[in-house]
């Protein structure tokens, strides 16, 4: 397991922050869609707290921007042509791109979409990046958007257990160094495990076990589960509030049937 | 770091399913594109695009739940092929998608526009939409522990390749498949055409005619091994991953590096992590897409690399350029010619464009050791992976 010491983490809940927009570059507020504006001020937040500048690029996300595509189909559809700023953006990476241009970031730029293992999965791709590589933006975002509001209503009753209908969105951002020993405060993550038919809750306590942890640590899956970035959001909370200790933070997505766990020591 | 060996290789393509047949067609540069037919793009010209000749669910036998699923499947089904007992060892998937389940969301927003009450199929459209639905099929169908989902749009392949290789050696996995796989939508047909990159007559990589892509789709897939994973099952390594390179250019969101900057530091890297000197590779198979922008900036990203460019291909005039699937198809067919010692014809290709100032060989025989694989992709994102023949003494 890879231990990724942390040097600084930001969050942006736009339901928590309204003043959030301010901190967005005016060029991108023109231009640029909403997810990306939450990524860009998550990030220069992370960023200018480590005061280093990331020599990579780690995203995660279970949707990306979305209302982009959608924007983009509508138009093929109803009028015979689609923005080409829709379709690009529309790309899951385009977001990290994004990043790295307007940071001068030049190293290894990955997105991973994992649902709601999306965080997970972004600290294990980190992990396998070059000591050169680092320090590494490790950055989980995702939109509440009015489709998603739409549609929680008529989805399956296990994806409903999963996603409330208080959906929350967030990005969070991490500068995280060099991976090493155990030393707090850092991240690890293991996963994401197919479940087999395995109970959530119990795969994670497995997962745990593997790790020579308590499984009883183990944050509740029906309150850090019940949105994509809800397990970014939780291990961001217990790092700036410095609880001190070993925290477990489990995930699952039910679209493809598997979990994961993130250890955050604080 | 040591060359890690590649013990299965599984490819869908245009030329049909099977490796066999991806790489007998990219060997002779054979026309495989044909006029767009699997969706009404509502283009007013029909585009020629790599499309494969039969549906999935035909060569499975089952219902999948989207095209880029059943590639992904079938490919790695190949790779994985007379390996019927994985003796305890642990299997991982890396897989890269950017379409994954599009094409049921494009009927789904297609339908939400006019009935609003289509919206209770929304279940269905989420759980298909996320990329991750994708790899998650296909590590319960093959068995896998565990998985990982990249989307960095045309380089992703190849990161897949890079991710397994690591993982491997970090003891996370013992066998890992890196599958990429995509399939022809609507949403990248017309997107692509509203950048005005598209040849609607056929791509033409590094000719002067050349005025942009062809789409494909399709899938690759390569089975990794720890070398005692591929002593354990008894399969002989067809060839080698030996270094992999990673970068962005941080430049424009969809125009390359006029000088190809970030395609050069993620070559650099892949040599470095290979330990090899830029003279050692035989033979580049290119990312070679067939914009104006790419080719030219390609051609100097390499130029800077190596003192004298050595042979180069590319393998989209063939099979189109296959997205996210790209990078893994196509180094499925760069191990299957470094095994046989064949450069690969470029279709396509007829004039010299003195702006690039190269040409790319036409189908010949070399003594291969190294081949340098390269994907580039929007957002500057680069990526470049170094494969032998033979393991590292």
């Amino acid at each position: 397991m890879k231990y990724l010491p942390i040097l600084s983490a930001a969050m942006v809940e736009p339901a928590r922050e309204s003043a959030w927009a301010d901190e967005v570059p005016a060029k991108m507020k023109r231009r640029d869609p909403r997810i990306w504006q939450l990524a860009m001020v998550a990030a220069n937040r992370a960023i200018q707290a480590a005061s280093v500048r990331p020599k990579s690029i780690v995203a995660g996300t279970a949707l990306g921007a979305l209302d982009e595509t959608r924007g983009y189909l509508d138009g093929v559809f109803k009028d015979g042509f689609g923005s080409p700023r829709n379709f690009i953006a529309s790309v899951h990476n385009s977001m990290a791109g994004k990043l790295a241009v307007e940071f001068g970031i030049d190293g290894p730029n990955l997105t991973v979409c994992e649902g709601q293992n999306s965080f997970a999965s972004c600290l294990v791709a980190a992990s396998v990046l070059d000591s050169g590589d680092f320090p590494a933006l490790v950055l989980v975002v995702d939109e509440n958007i009015e489709l998603l509001r739409r549609i929680v209503p008529h989805l399956s009753n296990q994806c409903r257990e999963f996603l409330s209908e208080t959906w929350s969105e967030a990005a969070v951002a991490f500068v995280a160094g060099a991976p090493g020993p155990k030393s707090a405060p850092c991240l690890a993550a293991l996963g994401p495990r197919r479940s087999e038919g395995v109970e959530p809750c119990a795969l994670c306590a497995q997962l745990a076990s593997e790790l020579g942890l308590d499984a009883s640590i183990v944050a509740p899956l029906s309150r850090t589960s019940d949105s994509f970035v809800k397990p970014a959001v939780c291990a961001c909370e217990r790092y700036t509030s410095s609880q001190k200790g070993d925290h477990l933070i489990g995930s699952y997505s039910p679209t493809a049937d598997a979990a994961a766990l993130v250890l955050l020591c604080v | 770091m040591p060359y890690l060996p590649v013990i299965g290789l599984g490819a869908v393509s245009s030329a049909g399913y099977g490796v066999k047949k991806a790489y007998a067609a990219v060997a002779d540069g054979a026309g495989c594109l044909t006029s767009l037919s699997v969706f009404d793009s509502g283009l007013k010209q029909v585009p020629l695009c790599g499309q494969v000749p039969e549906k999935p669910e035909i060569r499975l036998g089952a219902e999948v739940p989207d095209a880029t699923t059943g590639f992904a499947l079938w490919a790695a089904k190949e790779a994985l092929i007379d390996i019927t007992d994985l003796k305890g060892l642990r299997l991982g998937v890396v897989l890269a998608t950017t379409v994954a389940g599009m094409t049921r969301s494009e009927l789904f927003f297609r339908e939400l526009r006019d009935k609003p009450e289509f919206v209770r199929h929304a279940g269905v459209f989420l759980a298909h939409h996320e990329p991750t639905a994708t790899t998650g099929v296909v590590a319960r169908q093959v068995g896998a522990l565990g998985f990982h989902t990249l989307s960095t749009a045309c380089s992703t392949g190849l990161h897949a390749v890079g991710m397994a290789k690591r993982l491997i050696e970090q003891g996370v996995y013992d066998v890992c498949l890196a599958v990429g796989s995509d399939a022809l939508s609507i949403l990248t047909v017309r997107g692509f055409a509203s950048l005005m990159l598209i040849d609607f007559d056929g791509c033409k990589p590094f000719d002067k005619r050349r005025v942009g892509i062809s789409l494909g789709e399709g899938a690759g897939a390569l089975l990794l091994a720890s070398p005692e994973a591929a002593a354990k099952l008894g399969r002989e390594a067809v060839g080698y991953v030996a270094g992999w390179g990673a970068s962005a250019d941080c430049h424009h969101m969809t125009a390359p590096h006029p000088e190809g900057r970030g395609a050069r530091m993620a070559v650099e890297k892949a040599l470095a992590e290979a330990a090899l000197a830029p003279s050692d590779i035989g033979l580049i198979a290119a990312h070679g897409t067939a914009t104006p922008d790419n080719d030219v900036s390609e051609i100097k990203a390499m130029r800077a690399v190596f003192e004298k460019l050595p042979p180069f291909c590319s393998m989209k005039g063939t099979l189109g350029h296959t997205l996210a699937a790209s990078g893994t198809l196509e180094a499925v067919c760069a191990l299957r010619a470094l095994r046989d010692g064949v450069i690969p014809a470029t279709a396509g290709f007829e004039e010299l464009d003195e702006a690039i100032g190269a040409a790319p060989s036409g189908r010949a025989t070399a003594e291969l050791r190294f081949v340098l694989k390269t994907s580039f992709g929007f957002g500057g994102n680069n990526a470049a992976v170094v494969l032998a023949k033979e393991r590292r003494l």
